[in-house]
């Protein structure tokens, strides 16, 4: 648990400090809203809900790849291997400072995207950032644990996404399912809600025993 | 229970395969409690990987070793506890600040919440860096950076040392200030000695800090003797050095 808050804590320290990785994530993610607002008709409701995960997982993709870069630059992993606990904790502390920075990312976004393709927001915003919020757990839980084997392999950049993706698949079709739902009917049902913290479960469940593994060689 | 005296370090058949290549073959040797041994080899002698085995960082192919009593198999944590370690390649954020990044290490290494900033202060001291604690290690010199990868080493006040080129890249004016150090933090002040293993493929440092030198060749221990014996009669380290290496590497060395 120490170890968790204390990976998490650095790791938003760096951030705070640099803030390159949010700066390129808002902007990338932001450059993909305007580019759907180019090329689509004004009329996206239907399509708004895919849209917005399409910028979201974008962002996530080119932020989680510098998560473990970080720590290989300067054989800092070692450190961390070290850590006389669970390596679990260490993912989970990971984990959780990508999710942290990926939801400050997406609250951004989604303004911005309310604003270009006019949606009102305001009225299920809670709602949605709690829709959103759940669904990052899952997709940082892989995120996370792609980018620790991806960032070993020759390819690092062609390999994070291709883990990530179809691994990712189950939640992100909750994702925007109950997005969906929530911005063409402003209600909510329980079953997607349910179906997105089964599928987080799982997913932080298995990567924090996987992730043990991961860091020998 | 350890008995005064005895071994801290113990490696037994570590043997370690990276595909078809052997990089250490059937490696042991025991450390006593106290002792300061030069773990010595040409470039990829296989120094660095047993180095990263004794200290849990990887599993040994074959074999294993216990630190202080704990098997790394048996109690990983526990042995990981007892080992402080510096990596050839300096395991250091650039963003970080030197306070913030120890503190930050003596965290994961488990230290008690109230027992953390008097660590970190006495590592800080130790290292020489109470000047440059509030700098962002970005900016900080070469030498200044090995200090602070010594002092995340023994943040949390380990028994065992494992210091892997712990010169590398130094100036002579610096490599003579880490050498002090580890000097120092192996000196029986304070009743807390540390038992240190520390590899090099330069031989005076050897004779500059150690009192027994191992020296593998292709993952093979050759030698395992006191330095007073290996340097008995005149004899050099140097001499030992080539006769024990393989020939196109024992003259890389000598040029
Ligand atoms: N991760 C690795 N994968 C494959 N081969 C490795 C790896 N690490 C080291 N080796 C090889 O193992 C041998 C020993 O390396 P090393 O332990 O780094 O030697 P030293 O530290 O004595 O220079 C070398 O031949 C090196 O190329
Ligand atoms: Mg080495």
């Amino acid at each position: 648990m120490n170890v968790l808050l204390a990976v998490l804590w650095k790791d938003l320290t760096i951030e705070l400090r640099s803030r390159d990785r949010v700066v390129a994530m808002v902007v990338f993610s932001l450059l993909v809203v305007m580019v759907f607002h180019l090329s689509l008709p004004a009329d996206t409701r239907d399509t708004a809900p895919g849209l917005l995960w399409i910028a979201y997982v974008f962002a996530a993709l080119l932020g989680l790849g510098r998560s473990f870069s970080l720590e290989l630059e300067n054989d800092a992993v070692s450190g961390i291997a070290l850590a006389p606990a669970d390596r679990g904790w260490v993912f989970l502390g990971k984990a959780a400072a990508n999710w942290i920075i990926l939801s400050a990312v997406q609250a951004v976004t989604a303004l911005v995207f309310a604003l270009v393709f006019d949606l009102d927001l305001m009225a299920v915003a809670g709602r949605l950032a709690g829709v959103v919020a759940l669904s990052s757990v899952g997709l940082c839980a892989i995120g996370t644990l792609s980018a620790a084997v991806a960032v070993r392999t020759r390819f690092r950049e062609v390999m994070l996404p291709l883990l990530m993706l179809p691994l990712l698949w189950p939640v992100l079709s909750g994702a925007v399912h109950a997005t969906r739902q929530l911005l063409t009917s402003g209600s909510l049902s329980f079953e997607p809600i349910q179906f997105l913290i089964v599928t987080d479960g799982i997913y932080l469940i298995v990567s924090f025993l996987v992730f043990e593994y991961i860091l020998d060689e | 229970m350890l008995r005064r005296g005895s071994r801290v370090i113990e490696a037994r058949g570590i043997s370690k395969r990276y595909g078809d290549l052997v990089a250490v073959a059937d490696v042991s040797f025991k450390i006593g409690k106290g002792e300061i041994v030069g773990f010595l080899g040409p470039n990829g002698a296989g120094k660095t990987t047993t180095m990263r085995i004794l200290t849990g960082f990887m599993p040994p192919t074959d074999g294993t070793a216990i630190i202080a009593g704990h098997d790394i198999f048996s109690e990983p944590l526990a042995a990981r506890r007892c080992v402080g370690y510096l990596p050839e390649q300096l395991p250091l954020y650039l963003e970080m600040t030197v306070t913030a990044y120890l503190t930050y290490v003596a965290k994961i290494k488990d230290v008690a919440r109230r027992a953390r900033a008097p660590a970190v202060d006495r590592a800080l001291e130790r290292c020489g860096l109470t000047e440059v604690r509030s700098r962002v290690i970005g900016n900080l010199s070469r030498g200044f950076r090995q200090r602070v990868g010594l002092a995340q080493a023994i943040v949390h006040d380990p028994p065992v040392l494992v210091l892997d080129e712990p010169t590398l890249g130094l100036d002579p004016l610096q490599v003579r200030d880490i050498r002090q150090l580890i000097a120092d933090l192996t000196s029986p002040q304070d009743g807390n000695q540390r038992t240190v293993i520390l590899s090099t493929h330069i031989l005076p440092e050897v004779e500059a800090i150690c009192q027994r030198v191992i020296l593998i060749n292709e993952g093979r221990k050759t030698v395992d003797a006191p330095l007073e014996e290996l340097t008995r009669d005149g004899r050099s380290l140097e001499e030992l050095f080539a006769r024990e290496t393989t020939h196109d590497v024992a003259e890389e060395v000598e040029s």
